[in-house]
């Protein structure tokens, strides 16, 4: 959990300095994909609220927009559709689309097309990350069977 | 199902959190906390910044050799045009220069002038003016008021000029000083000089005295200037005296002539 809060911290330094793509957008959609957990709440709450300070946009803001996809993912995730890659990409897609509307109603600007696109096409390097990461150096909770 | 809940709550009471803090940003109430958290990360922000771009910048040779080449390429031939359009600006000014000059010499009132540019010369000046031009046989080639030749061959767009060192050149002229005055027939020989012969030993010439076209034959006004004397020879044995002249303008630096039209 530190090395993700960690990896956060630096995608919403990036994004606020040197990239101009919102990593931590990405990096949270693919984690919530694969991962379930309370965490991701957590994770969207606090840095959407450190992304927002860094961007200077109004605090909760982000917040409020992180987590609304977090539990839009979380409710795909409940019903029979199967989030392999490819829906995770047309997932990250939509959400993506969704994220810059916020941002339009609220900043008044106009959509960033290229920033929808290049935030995209890390989507999935980023998802086969997660996922080997998840799977392979996260160590699981021991599970006892009732018997 | 219990996870389904807590999960749900978490995300409505999160959510309403953010939407609170959003209002209180709104009316102001974290300005200062922002103020004094930009100590902190403004400086984080700007050394990863900089850092970021030196990183770059080391690696931007990568990316800007691959188009290096074609910029060269288009660098180089940009130049080339601009040096071509600089040398026809320049040869455009010298003709634009050329034609003012004529005009303050030879009045447009009394003499209808075609501009006309050499394009070779050889034994005759070659004009790239012709019939088409309105250019005929035996009309006068000047320059501001200098006699340079007569127009021996017309074509429909070029023209040959006889010029004065032609030995087949021959012109009535007369010769200006102080207080000397001659008349004669200047003949072209092949070299830079002419020859005013036909002078008589009565008629006063001497060094210096400047050479001007008589007039008193075809097209050829009177009083374009042809030279200066360079040398006097007069033998008492001869019948008549001869001097050598110096044509006033060399052929070759001229960019524009300018052709009397009948």
């Amino acid at each position: 959990m530190k090395l993700t809060a960690v990896v956060f911290l630096l995608t919403g330094l990036l994004y606020s300095t040197l990239i101009p793509w919102d990593l931590t957008l990405v990096l949270l959609i693919t984690r919530t994909s694969l991962v379930s957990d309370k965490s991701g709440y957590f994770l969207a709450f606090w840095f959407g609220l450190l992304n927002s300070y860094l961007l200077n946009q109004p605090l909760g803001l982000l917040s409020f927009s992180y987590i609304l996809i977090v539990f839009l993912i979380t409710q795909i995730k409940r019903s029979t559709l199967s989030l392999n890659w490819l829906n995770v990409l047309l997932l990250s897609l939509v959400l993506t689309i969704l994220h810059q509307i916020l941002k339009i109603v609220t900043n008044h600007a106009s959509i960033d097309f290229k920033e929808v696109l290049a935030q995209n096409l890390i989507v999935l390097p980023l998802y086969f990350l997660v996922l080997v990461w998840a799977e392979r150096f996260v160590v699981k909770r021991a599970f006892r069977l009732k018997l | 199902m219990k996870t389904l809940l807590t999960q749900s709550k978490l995300s409505i009471i999160l959510t309403v959190v953010s939407l609170l803090i959003l209002l209180l940003d709104n009316l102001g109430l974290f300005k200062l906390p922002k103020a004094l958290m930009q100590n902190v990360t403004l400086p984080i922000q700007y050394g990863l910044y900089k850092s970021g771009h030196t990183l770059l910048s080391q690696f931007s040779f990568v990316f800007e050799a691959r188009f290096a080449y074609q910029q060269n390429i288009a660098l180089k031939k940009q130049l080339a045009d601009l040096l071509s359009e600089n040398s026809n600006l320049r040869r455009r000014l010298s003709e634009s220069q050329g034609a003012i000059d004529q005009q303050n010499s030879l009045s447009p009132r009394t003499f209808n002038l075609l501009p006309a540019r050499p394009v070779g010369f050889g034994r005759y000046l070659i004009l790239e003016r012709g019939s088409l031009d309105g250019l005929r046989e035996g009309e006068v080639v000047v320059f501001k008021d200098n006699y340079i030749g007569k127009i021996k061959n017309v074509t429909p767009k070029s023209s040959q000029v006889m010029l004065l060192q032609d030995p087949d050149s021959k012109v009535a002229v007369f010769s200006q000083g102080k207080g000397t005055k001659a008349k004669g027939i200047l003949s072209g020989q092949f070299g830079s000089e002419l020859l005013m012969d036909k002078i008589l030993h009565s008629e006063n010439i001497s060094e210096g005295d400047v050479v001007y076209s008589e007039g008193s034959e075809g097209l050829l006004p009177r009083g374009l200037v042809i030279g200066r004397v360079s040398k006097v020879e007069s033998r008492e044995n001869e019948l008549f005296q001869q001097a050598r002249v110096k044509p006033a303008l060399d052929i070759p630096d001229l960019d524009i002539v300018f052709v009397i039209l009948n």
